[in-house]
């Protein structure tokens, strides 16, 4: 008997001392995508062995395309990797890997790779947003079952920016009302552009260009405002090649629907969705076909 | 005398548990073999896959299924021949030699519930063994890693509680397969009084017993709502006190299955010394 315990004793331990030479595939997924503070303050990260340094980034907001590699936390360097999504804070990390957004609550909290640093605080601070990028959403299947959806941003040439910043600067006599637009729910074919600096490293993320399309009448228009007075800049026939483009170049990221919809209400929904407040339909020609209250 | 009845109670155990616990054990060292051909995790250019190789994924689900099915098989048959051993050592054939040694009823009872207990212990420790194999290496370090730093910081947070937490868990425990064992035992102790289907009334005991608990539980859960203002005060002082509450808990506990257990030891005795039927 006590030859079988001491026997089985000896296998055991050979074997799980032979164990101890290999690891586990997930686990070294978990350790990769643990990254550890690297300073008291929480102001440096550590991940993959390069130093993210926290930006104060003000109003502007650094343009980040993820990576879809969803699970990144960041922790202190006492907890253990099981632990680390329970435990750590998530991250969001750039394709690229350069610029970790931490999420917090209702906010994030930016770093950016110490080799690039002084490179995004010169765009941060003094880069001048006169260029524009648009987005669209790319579809594509991973060979699993859902699809995985990358949003791609792309840089507008220095022409194409010209252009527009040169549309959006002309006096509010030359420009119309929204009431020149079509009717109809689909009826405007929109591209949507930020402004970002040259590199396209910041963006100020409020800040929303609309490129509308109106059956081949262009128009540029700068944010989103209920003033209906001088609201579109229109194409002229100079730019004109140059927004048409936009379309043809980018049918994705076109999105289409009645831009009027912004000033006026979808008679679909109601005045400001308010279900207090009975709608009327603006007078048609039809007026049988009118939802009246 | 009673160390001579445990030890071949033990020698008897021991050459059909031994087998069960070593099988978990070799089911382990499968699935951890199987766990070499692992294949890598490859990196697209859209996120990390996973490695989707189909045969890999229904071997090691296979064989992981199977361990724990071992597991509870193992805890099964080590439940299961207890209560035979009991069962043919005092009540039948054997019994007639059992009840001629000179070994009182309680010394038979605590000599079977000590050998029991010792085989449900052990076949623990051989379910840790075969967890300790089956995540054998990184993973292994990694959880015991995990494990010391949750019990810091819970020692962080409660202080010297934490410590007795354990100890009272651990008392709990022992005293939760006690009464589990003296409970079966008891069962067998009343079948054995009918003169045919001994088994089927101790299974019918083992039922009313059940049934009683249902009852007196669900008396208690009717009388809660009823007097939900008293439990709601009861709650609220809970969640106020929650580190005391939880030393009540566990304490209150140790006493119920204290009771229970006396309550079944008792009664067992009185059978098997007054009541004893090997007819």
């Amino acid at each position: 008997m006590k030859k079988i315990f001491r026997s089985t004793a000896v296998i055991l331990a050979v074997v799980l001392i032979a164990f101890s030479l290999c690891s586990c595939r997930n686990l070294d997924s978990m350790r990769e995508h643990q990254a550890f503070y690297n300073s008291v303050d929480k102001s440096e990260i550590l991940l993959g062995g390069n130093i993210y340094k926290a930006v104060n980034n003000g109003n502007r907001e650094l343009m980040f395309t993820n990576s879809f590699d969803y699970s990144y936390y960041v922790t202190t360097k006492d907890v253990p990797v099981l632990l680390s999504n329970l435990e750590g804070d998530n991250l969001d990390v750039n394709e690229d890997l350069t610029v970790i957004k931490k999420n917090i609550y209702n906010y994030a909290k930016w770093y950016v790779r110490e080799d690039v640093y002084d490179k995004y605080m010169a765009a941060l601070t003094e880069a001048a947003l006169d260029r524009y990028f648009l987005s669209y959403d790319e579809y594509l299947d991973s060979g699993r079952v859902e699809f995985r959806v990358f949003q791609r941003n792309i840089l507008l040439d220095e022409e194409t920016a010209e252009a527009i910043n040169k549309l959006l600067s002309i006096p509010d006599k030359d420009k119309v009302s929204y009431k020149e637009l079509s009717d109809g729910d689909y009826a405007h074919r929109i591209i949507y552009l930020q402004k970002c600096d040259k590199d396209m490293l910041v963006t100020n993320g409020s800040s929303e260009v609309s490129v509308i399309n109106d059956n081949g009448k262009f128009y540029v228009c700068s944010g989103r405002t209920y003033d209906e007075e001088s609201i579109l800049c229109p194409v002229s026939d100079t730019e004109k090649e140059l927004i048409s483009k936009l379309f043809e170049d980018y049918p994705d990221s076109v999105d289409t629907y009645n831009f009027k919809y912004n000033f006026e209400p979808d008679p679909s929904y109601g005045k400001y969705h308010d279900n207090d407040v009975p709608y009327k339909a603006p007078a048609t020609e039809n007026s049988a076909d009118n939802n009246t209250v | 005398m009673v160390k001579k009845l445990i030890k071949y109670d033990f020698m008897s155990y021991l050459r059909i548990l031994l087998p069960v616990q070593l099988i978990v054990i070799g089911v382990a060292l499968i699935n951890r073999i199987i766990q070499f051909f692992e294949p890598p995790l490859t990196k697209t250019g859209y996120g990390v896959d996973t490695g989707s190789s189909a045969i890999y994924n229904s071997i090691f689900v296979s064989s992981l299924v199977l361990y724990i099915i071992s597991i509870a098989v193992c805890l099964l048959i080590t439940v299961i021949i207890s209560v035979v051993r009991f069962y043919r050592g005092m009540y039948s054939n054997e019994g007639y030699l059992n009840h001629t040694l000179p070994v009182t009823a309680s010394q038979h009872i605590w000599a079977k519930l000590l050998t029991s207990m010792l085989f449900y212990l052990g076949s623990l420790f051989a379910v840790f063994i075969s967890f300790m194999i089956i995540t054998a290496g990184d993973l292994n370090i990694e959880i015991f890693k995990a494990g010391f730093y949750v019990l810091g910081k819970a020692f962080n947070s409660y202080g010297a509680n934490i410590a007795l937490y354990i100890l009272e868990g651990v008392i709990l425990l022992l005293l939760s397969v006690t009464a589990m064992y003296l409970k079966l035992y008891c069962c067998l102790s009343v079948g054995q009084l009918a003169k045919k289907r001994k088994i089927l009334l101790a299974f019918g005991v083992f039922f009313g017993i059940y049934v009683v608990k249902q009852i007196i539980a669900t008396v208690f859960i009717a009388s809660a709502a009823v007097n939900y203002v008293f439990f709601e005060s009861i709650s609220e002082w809970i969640s106020d006190n929650g580190i005391a509450f939880i030393h009540i808990l566990l304490c209150g506990s140790i006493v119920f299955y204290a009771v229970l257990s006396l309550v079944y030891f008792l009664i067992n005795k009185y059978l098997m010394s007054k009541k004893l039927n090997l007819a």
